[in-house]
């Protein structure tokens, strides 16, 4: 018997490349199929749900069925909105003249998902200059001027950062003069700017550490398979990218940690590198010589999701997050 | 005069396990499109005549292969919504 918890990580590999991690076959009682929706709709699972349904792989009564296209499409439906607001929020600033990049859910889809039906995102960012950005988080001007506050731009499902590193990163900031000239993706006939795929990459493996105690962990992770698995990435870039933002430890960490919690069976040169590393951090020896700031995430959520864990048993799972 | 017809650009649309969700640019539309109506959006990603579509969707649903007046309708369908447009009028050999 695979438990509920595990079965949500089961959907969150379905479809992953070499993941050897399985779904119940379902169908699941009512009870257990409410915490699995639940659980999915939490973590911005509901399209791999909806696809290892529609797979078989889940066996779902007709019932389950109507109800996972329902939500299937609610929430197909908002990330189109969440990619309409993108459209006008990067009119806005073409028309202004100020230089961006789209980050996280549109671009992930796009890079790492080739547009599937797999990844849903109810909001995106967009990474800005810092001088721009205090002019797109300010208060509207009395008499309700245009530009929206901090707060109602994240309502309207668009945020803006002026570091590609996320929220929460205390690490190095990383503004549009460290990146490349990025990758473009279409949304609706319109080229927009995004991040590399080896950019993006080692933005979600800090999104992962960030996030590895919220809800979203396993839709994090697996971006960072996604990301990590693609045809035309190339894994030295990934690794001097990750050095010259001084995050290699986190990505090797991250990386390690997708390819423990998927099982994922290809080895890659990034997979060969990050494990490589992220064990030689975990002996007990290197542990020791560590800073104590820098004690890692580990995989906490992991253990607490899916009982998983890749310490011997009795060794503590660290409880601070990455400051 | 051959009327060939194209998806609109300015619409945001996504896969659906079963179907496609599609939103308007401008927001002044939103739909799930399923059936007959998906397999036409789904096929005009090039320009395409109801006879062209109507032969191509018959390859595709063998089991059930649409009528020309039901491609006809699902094109109405999908142009009032502003899915789809006209390609070009031009006659075509």
């Amino acid at each position: 018997v695979i438990p509920v918890d595990g079965a949500v990580v089961g959907v969150a590999a379905h479809g992953l490349a070499g993941s050897r991690v399985d779904v119940p076959p379902g169908p699941l009682d009512d009870e257990s199929w409410a915490h699995l929706v639940d659980a999915c709709r939490g973590a911005q699972l509901v399209g791999m749900l909806a696809a290892t349904a529609a797979s078989g792989d889940l066996a779902v009564t007709a019932g389950q069925d109507e109800e996972l296209a329902v939500l299937e499409a609610e929430s197909a439906g908002l990330s189109l909105l969440v990619e309409q607001r993108v459209l006008t929020m990067c009119s806005l600033l073409e028309a202004a003249g100020v230089d961006g990049r789209l980050l996280d859910g549109p671009a992930c889809h796009r890079l790492a998902y080739s547009g599937s039906s797999l990844r849903t995102f109810d909001r995106a960012e967009l990474l800005v200059p810092p001088n721009r950005l205090e002019a797109m988080l300010r208060p509207p001007a009395a008499g309700g001027g245009p530009t929206p506050t901090g707060v109602a731009v994240r309502r309207r499902r668009v945020g803006f950062r002026a570091s590609a590193l996320p929220d929460g990163w205390a690490g190095a900031a990383v503004g549009l003069g460290e990146l490349s000239e990025g990758a473009t993706i279409d949304v609706a006939g319109r080229a927009i700017r995004a991040l590399t795929i080896e950019e993006q990459l080692v933005v979600a493996c800090v999104e992962l550490a960030i996030d590895s105690f919220s809800d979203r962990w396993l839709l994090r992770a697996r971006d960072v398979a996604e990301l990590a698995l693609c045809a035309d990435l190339e894994a030295g870039l990934v690794r001097r990218l990750a050095e010259r933002w001084q995050v290699t430890e986190v990505a090797a960490e991250m990386i390690s940690l997708v390819w423990q919690v998927f099982d994922l069976a290809d080895k890659t040169e990034l997979s060969v590198w990050a494990l490589r590393l992220d064990g030689a951090r975990s002996d007990p020896a290197a542990r020791r010589r560590r800073p104590p700031d820098r004690t890692p995430v580990r995989t906490a959520s992991a253990t607490r999701v899916t009982g998983w864990s890749p310490e011997p048993a009795g060794t503590p799972i660290p409880t601070r997050r990455y400051q | 005069m051959t009327q060939r017809w194209l998806r609109s650009a300015e619409v945001l649309a996504r896969p659906l396990t079963r179907g496609s969700a599609v939103l308007a640019a401008d927001g002044r539309y939103a739909a799930t499109l399923r059936d007959l109506d998906d397999d036409v959006w789904g096929l005009l990603t090039e320009p395409a005549t109801t006879s062209q579509l109507t032969e191509r969707l018959a390859h595709l649903r063998r089991h059930d292969p649409p009528a020309e007046a039901s491609v006809d309708a699902a094109l109405t369908r999908l142009a009032r919504a502003g899915l789809v447009r006209e390609a070009s009028q031009e006659s075509r050999p």
